[in-house]
C-alpha cells in the first residue's frame, strides 16, 4: 500500500507540475498580433507607422467592394463617371451597365451604395488606426505619418459628404452629414454637415502645416501623400463650402509646387506616375497588376483579353461634348473622330465613333493617377470666378487651356458665363478621371441625355436629391442605434 | 506536429454485487503546431518534374512559411456509483484551459446525473410485458470554444508593395473572449415492452451563456462584426426513436422504426444597445430579425405581392402609417426601395426524422429507409437562378414559359421580362418555400440462395440484391432541395444522384 501511495504521489507531482505556461501561444509567421505590434511600437514607432500608412495608400489601388469592375480608386471614379452626361457605355450587357443606367444605385438596399459606404469608411478606419498610435507629443518622422493619415481621412470624408448629402451650397449645409469618427471606436450618429466639413478643413490645414514644417519634399515621390495632395483636396473642400479665397490659395500652392503641365507628346501618357503633372498615383509594373480588372482594362480600347473594349464594350465620349472641343485642341485627339476597323491580335473589331483613346495603352500594368496638376488650375479658376475675381479666373483658365488648345484666346466672360466656360473645360480636361460626378453636383447640374445622338441610355435626372445616395440599410442602419429611418436620406 | 499527453488514475470497486463504484481523475495536454511552407516558381524547364529547382522564374510571393500554434489543457475527475443495478448517480468536473483565450484561459465545468431502472425493482419483476424501463436525468455545464487560433487579438498581415513594407489588419480580435458555457438538462426514458416495442424518448434543453457570436457593428466604424461573449441562446427539443417488431415468426420477420426530433432555437438575451428602437429593441442580422424570446432564425423579408396586372412590374407589400407613425394597413408598391420587411416565420423545421422498415420472408429480404421534414422555410436558390431570363445566355426555368406578363396575359404569375432589368423579388418571400420534404432514401431487395446450393461451390452464403438510392423526393417545388441547410438561406447544392445497384455478396 505504501508503495502504491508513493507511486501515486510521484505521478501526481508529475501532472500537477502543469504545462500551463505552454498555453501562452503567439502567432508565428503569417500574421502579427496587436501585442507584438505594441512591443515594436515601444521600441520604434516608425517601424510600424510606415508600413501601416503604406498599406492605407495601397488600399487605393487594391480594394474593391464587389470584386470585378470596382478594384481601385480609378475604377471607383469610372463607376461615377458612368453616372453623368459625358461618358457613354456602348454595350449594356454586363459590367458598368447598372451605373450607366442608374439602376437603383441610390436606394438603401442596393449593393452600390453599400460598397461606397464601406470602402470610404474603411479608409477612415485605417487612418484612425494610424492616428490613434501617434501620441500628442510625437515628433520627427511620426508627424509625417500623422499628416499623411489626416490627408487620407480627409479624402475619405470629402467623398462621403458628396455621396451622402446634398451639395453644400444647394441646401446640404443645413442638413446632416455623415458620422464623424476621429479615432477607432463605437457607433455614432450623423454629424451636421458644417461640422464634418470644418473637421475636414482643419485636418487638411494641420496636415499641410506638418508637411511644410518638416520641409517634406513633395516632388521626391509621386506615389505618396504629401502637402500637394493635401492642398488639392483642401481646394476641393473650400470651393465646395464657399470659402473661395482659401480654395484659390490652396490650389495655387499646388500650381507653384514645381509640377508642369503636359505637352501634347506627354499628354499621350497621362497614366504615368513619372508624368510632370502627376501629384499622386500608383506605379504599376508587370509583376504587380490588377490584370483584367485594371482601370485600363475597362477604358483602353487596345488591350487584348480585356473585359472592356476587347469584349465589344467601349467607353465613348458624348458627341455633344466632343463637338464643343475645338479642332485646334489636342485633347480632341483623345477620341475617335470616325468609326474604325482595327485588328487586335487575331480578331478584327469595329470601334465606334467617339471611342475614348485618351487612355489608349496596350497594357493593364499602366499606372494609375489619382491627382494631377490641371485639376488645381480648374479649381483655382472656379474659386476665383465664384469669388468674383474674374480677371484672375480668366488668366488661370488661360494658363491651362492655352497649353492644350493652340487656338485658345483668353476669355473675357464674367459671372455665370465664365463659370460655364470653366465647367466645360473641366469636363474636357478631366474626362474619364472620376471628376464629372462631383463637378456636376457642385455646379448643380443634373443628367439629361435626351438630345445626345450617341448615348445608349437616354436618362434624365434633374440635379438634387437624385445625386445623394441613401445610407445602406444592412451595413449601417440595422446595426447602428444612432441612425434610424428618420435620419435616412430621401429616396 | 501535434503532441498529446493524457494521465489517468482510475479506481473501481464492486461490493457484494450491490454497490458498484468507479472513479477517475486525469490530466491532459495537447499542443498543435501547423507548419506551412508555400513556394512558387513558374516556367518549368524539363517537362514533368515539378521541383522548384527545375523552374525558372520567381512567381507570386516566391516563398513563404508560417507556424500556427494552439494548445489546450484539462484537469478532470469523474465518479459513478450504482446501487443494485437499480439506482445510479454520477458526477464529473473539469477545469479546462485553451491558448485561444489568452487573457481568460480557464473555465470550470461540471455535471451531475442519475438514473433509475424501474424494471429491476422487485414489484416490477412480475410484469412479464415489461422487459426494460429506465429513466435518466443529467444536468451540467460544459464549455465550448471556437474553431480558431488567435481570436483574442487583431491580426495584421505583413506584405510588400513596390519595395515598401505594408501591414494591414486582416482579422478583428477581442481580448475579453472566453469560453461559452452550455447549461444543459437531459431527461430520457429507455424502454422495451412485450419484447416487441422498444426505443427511447429524450428531452433536452441547452442554454448557451456567454455565447460567442459575431456581433454586427455598423460599417461606419470600419468593421462589420466582432466576436464577443454576449447573449444567451436556448436550444431545446424532443427526440424519439421507436421500433416495433410486427411479425416475429420462424419464416417471417417484419419491423418498422420511426424516429424524429424537434429542435427549437430561441434567442433569450443579447446586449440591449444592439437593439434598434425603431424595431422595438430587436435587431436585424442578414435575413433575420432577432429579438429576445424570438426564434433565432426568424426570417425578416420583403414580402412579394405579385405582378401588377396593369404593367407587368413586380410589387411588394408596404406598410401604411398614419400621421403618428402608427401602422394602419398595408398596400402594394412597385418601388422595392420603400417596401417593408416583415417577419415571415422561423426558418427551422418543426420536425425532422426518418422511417425504416425491414421485412424478411425465408431467404428473401427487403428494407426501406425514408427521411422526412415538416415545416420550416428555405430560400430556393435554384429557382432564383433560373427565374432570371434578364441575363442573356443563361438557362431559365420552364415555369416561366407562357407564364410571364404580357398585355395579352395580364394575370400571369411572373412579371414582364425586361432586358437588363434588376430583379428585386429574388430575396423576397417569392422565393422562400416551405421546407417540408419526403425522401425515399433507399430500398434494398435481396435473395440469399439456399445453403445446400451454395455449399456445393464452397461458399458460406451467396446473396443477390438490388439497391436503389434516392428513388423519390417530394418538396414544395420541383428541383428545390431543402436538405441543403436548415437556417433558411443556404445556397444551391449539387443535386443528390439517384443510384441503382445490382449486386452479389459472396461469403467464402
Amino acid at each position: 500500500m505504501k508503495k502504491n501511495l508513493l507511486y501515486i504521489l510521484a505521478v501526481g507531482a508529475m501532472f500537477f507540475s502543469s504545462c500551463s505556461n505552454m498555453l501562452e501561444v503567439d502567432p508565428a509567421g503569417g500574421y502579427v498580433s496587436d501585442e507584438q505590434l505594441q512591443e515594436l511600437i515601444k521600441k520604434d514607432p516608425n517601424k510600424v507607422l510606415a508600413p501601416m500608412m503604406q498599406s492605407a495608400i495601397s488600399f487605393l489601388h487594391s480594394a474593391s467592394y464587389q470584386g470585378t469592375q470596382d478594384v481601385g480608386y480609378s475604377n471607383w471614379g469610372l463607376q461615377l463617371d458612368m453616372q453623368g452626361n459625358d461618358m457613354i457605355l456602348s454595350d449594356l450587357t454586363n459590367w458598368f451597365k447598372d451605373e450607366y443606367t442608374f439602376n437603383n444605385l441610390r436606394r438603401q438596399t442596393d449593393r452600390y451604395t453599400a460598397g461606397l459606404w464601406r470602402i470610404y469608411y474603411s479608409m477612415v478606419y485605417k487612418a484612425n488606426q494610424i492616428l490613434d498610435l501617434i501620441p500628442a507629443d510625437a515628433a520627427g518622422e511620426a508627424l509625417i505619418y500623422k499628416a499623411q493619415a489626416l490627408t487620407y481621412r480627409a479624402l475619405a470624408y470629402y467623398n462621403l459628404m458628396y455621396f451622402y448629402q446634398d451639395n453644400y451650397m444647394n441646401g446640404g449645409k443645413d442638413k446632416a452629414g455623415v458620422p464623424l469618427y476621429l479615432s477607432v471606436g463605437g457607433a455614432k450618429g450623423r454629424t451636421p454637415s458644417t461640422e464634418v466639413y470644418s473637421q475636414i478643413k482643419t485636418d487638411l490645414e494641420t496636415a499641410v502645416g506638418l508637411f511644410v514644417a518638416a520641409q517634406y519634399d513633395s516632388q521626391a515621390d509621386a506615389t505618396d501623400f504629401d502637402q500637394d495632395v493635401a492642398n488639392l483636396i483642401l481646394a476641393r473642400v473650400c470651393v465646395t463650402i464657399g470659402e473661395y479665397t482659401a480654395a484659390a490659395n490652396a490650389a495655387n500652392a499646388v500650381i507653384s509646387a514645381g509640377y508642369a503641365l503636359m505637352t501634347e507628346a506627354q499628354y499621350k501618357n497621362i497614366l504615368d506616375v513619372a508624368s510632370p503633372e502627376t501629384i499622386c498615383g500608383f506605379d504599376w509594373s508587370s509583376s504587380n497588376d490588377n490584370g483584367n480588372k485594371a482601370f485600363t482594362a475597362w477604358i483602353s480600347p487596345s488591350i487584348l483579353d480585356s473585359k472592356g473594349s476587347n469584349a465589344g464594350r467601349y467607353v465613348c465620349i458624348d458627341e455633344r461634348l466632343y463637338n464643343q472641343i475645338p479642332d485646334t485642341d489636342y485633347r480632341k485627339k483623345g477620341f475617335a473622330a470616325e468609326e474604325v476597323e482595327v485588328t487586335l491580335g487575331e480578331s478584327t473589331v469595329k470601334r465606334p465613333k467617339y471611342t475614348a483613346h485618351k487612355f489608349d495603352v496596350a497594357n493593364w500594368e499602366t499606372d494609375e493617377v489619382y491627382f494631377r496638376l490641371s485639376e488645381a488650375y480648374l479649381l483655382k479658376a472656379e474659386a476665383e470666378a465664384r469669388g468674383e475675381n474674374y480677371t484672375a479666373a480668366q488668366q488661370t483658365l488661360f494658363d491651362l487651356v492655352s497649353k492644350r488648345d493652340s487656338g485658345y484666346t483668353k476669355s473675357t466672360k464674367k459671372g455665370d458665363e465664365l463659370l460655364k466656360e470653366i465647367f466645360l473645360q473641366s469636363r474636357i480636361e478631366l474626362w474619364g478621371e472620376g471628376h464629372e460626378w462631383f463637378t456636376n453636383k457642385r455646379f448643380n447640374v443634373g443628367v439629361d441625355r435626351t438630345n445626345s445622338a450617341n448615348h445608349v441610355d437616354k436618362a434624365v435626372h434633374p440635379a438634387g436629391k437624385f445625386f445623394t445616395f441613401q445610407i445602406p440599410l444592412s451595413l449601417e442602419i440595422n446595426s447602428n442605434p444612432y441612425i434610424t429611418d428618420a435620419d435616412q436620406n430621401p429616396l | 506536429m501535434s503532441l498529446n499527453t493524457q494521465q489517468l488514475l482510475s479506481y473501481k470497486k464492486n461490493i457484494n454485487n450491490v454497490h458498484a463504484i468507479d472513479a477517475m481523475i486525469g490530466h491532459e495536454f495537447s499542443k498543435d503546431e501547423d507548419m506551412t511552407i508555400d513556394a512558387y516558381k513558374k516556367n518549368v524547364f524539363y517537362p514533368g518534374i515539378p521541383e522548384l529547382g527545375n523552374a525558372i522564374q520567381p512567381y507570386k510571393d516566391g516563398a513563404t512559411s508560417e507556424t500556427i500554434r494552439s494548445a489546450i489543457e484539462g484537469y478532470f475527475a469523474r465518479a459513478n456509483y450504482s446501487y443494485d443495478n437499480r439506482y445510479s448517480v454520477s458526477a464529473s468536473y473539469r477545469y479546462d484551459g485553451t491558448s485561444m483565450f489568452k487573457y481568460n484561459m480557464w473555465g470550470h465545468f461540471w455535471s451531475v446525473g442519475g438514473a433509475w431502472t424501474l424494471s429491476e425493482e422487485s414489484w416490477a419483476k412480475d410484469a412479464e410485458w415489461l422487459d426494460n424501463l429506465r429513466v435518466r436525468a443529467t444536468y451540467g455545464v460544459s464549455g465550448n470554444r471556437l474553431n480558431d487560433t488567435y481570436p483574442y487579438t487583431n491580426l495584421w498581415g505583413i506584405s510588400e508593395m513596390n519595395g515598401q513594407p505594408t501591414i494591414s489588419q486582416s482579422t478583428v480580435g477581442n481580448r475579453d473572449l472566453s469560453w461559452e458555457r452550455n447549461k444543459q438538462v437531459d431527461l430520457g426514458v429507455d424502454f422495451r415492452f412485450w419484447n416487441r416495442v422498444y426505443g427511447s424518448l429524450d428531452y433536452y434543453n441547452r442554454r448557451t451563456h456567454d455565447l460567442i457570436w459575431k456581433r454586427p457593428t455598423p460599417s461606419s466604424t470600419g468593421l462589420s462584426s466582432r466576436l464577443e461573449n454576449v447573449g444567451i441562446l436556448q436550444n431545446q427539443g424532443f427526440e424519439f426513436d421507436v421500433t416495433v417488431d410486427l411479425i416475429k415468426s420462424k419464416d417471417v420477420y417484419w419491423n418498422i422504426n420511426l424516429n424524429g426530433s424537434t429542435s427549437n432555437t430561441v434567442l433569450i438575451d443579447f446586449p440591449s444597445e444592439l437593439g434598434n428602437p425603431a424595431l422595438g429593441g430587436d435587431y436585424i442580422s442578414g435575413d433575420y430579425l432577432r429579438g429576445k424570446g424570438k426564434p433565432y432564425y426568424n426570417l425578416y423579408l420583403f414580402d412579394y405581392a405579385g405582378v401588377n396586372p396593369e404593367n407587368g412590374n413586380e410589387m411588394f407589400w408596404k406598410e401604411m402609417k398614419d400621421a403618428d407613425g402608427k401602422v394602419v394597413g398595408r398596400e402594394k408598391t412597385e418601388n422595392y426601395g420603400e417596401a417593408t420587411q416583415y417577419e415571415i416565420g422561423d426558418a427551422m423545421p418543426d420536425l425532422i426524422g426518418g422511417i425504416r422498415t425491414t421485412f424478411r420472408w425465408r431467404n428473401l429480404d427487403f428494407s426501406a429507409q425514408m427521411a422526412y421534414q415538416l415545416g420550416g422555410l428555405q430560400w430556393d436558390g435554384a429557382s432564383a437562378n433560373l427565374y432570371n431570363p434578364w441575363r442573356p445566355g443563361f438557362a431559365i426555368s420552364d415555369d416561366l414559359a407562357g407564364n410571364t406578363w404580357t398585355p395579352e396575359n395580364p394575370n400571369a404569375e411572373f412579371p414582364m421580362v425586361v432586358y437588363n432589368k434588376k430583379i428585386d423579388r429574388t430575396y423576397s418571400t417569392a422565393l422562400f418555400r416551405k421546407a417540408s420534404y419526403f425522401n425515399l432514401k433507399n430500398i434494398n431487395v435481396g435473395y440469399t440462395l439456399p445453403q445446400k446450393w451454395t455449399s456445393k461451390i464452397g461458399a458460406q452464403s451467396l446473396r443477390v440484391f438490388f439497391n436503389a438510392d434516392n428513388l423519390c423526393f417530394v418538396s414544395a417545388h420541383d428541383g428545390f432541395d431543402p436538405r441543403a441547410g436548415y437556417t433558411g438561406t443556404s445556397f444551391v447544392n449539387f443535386p443528390q444522384a439517384r443510384t441503382f445497384t445490382f449486386g452479389l455478396t459472396l461469403n467464402m
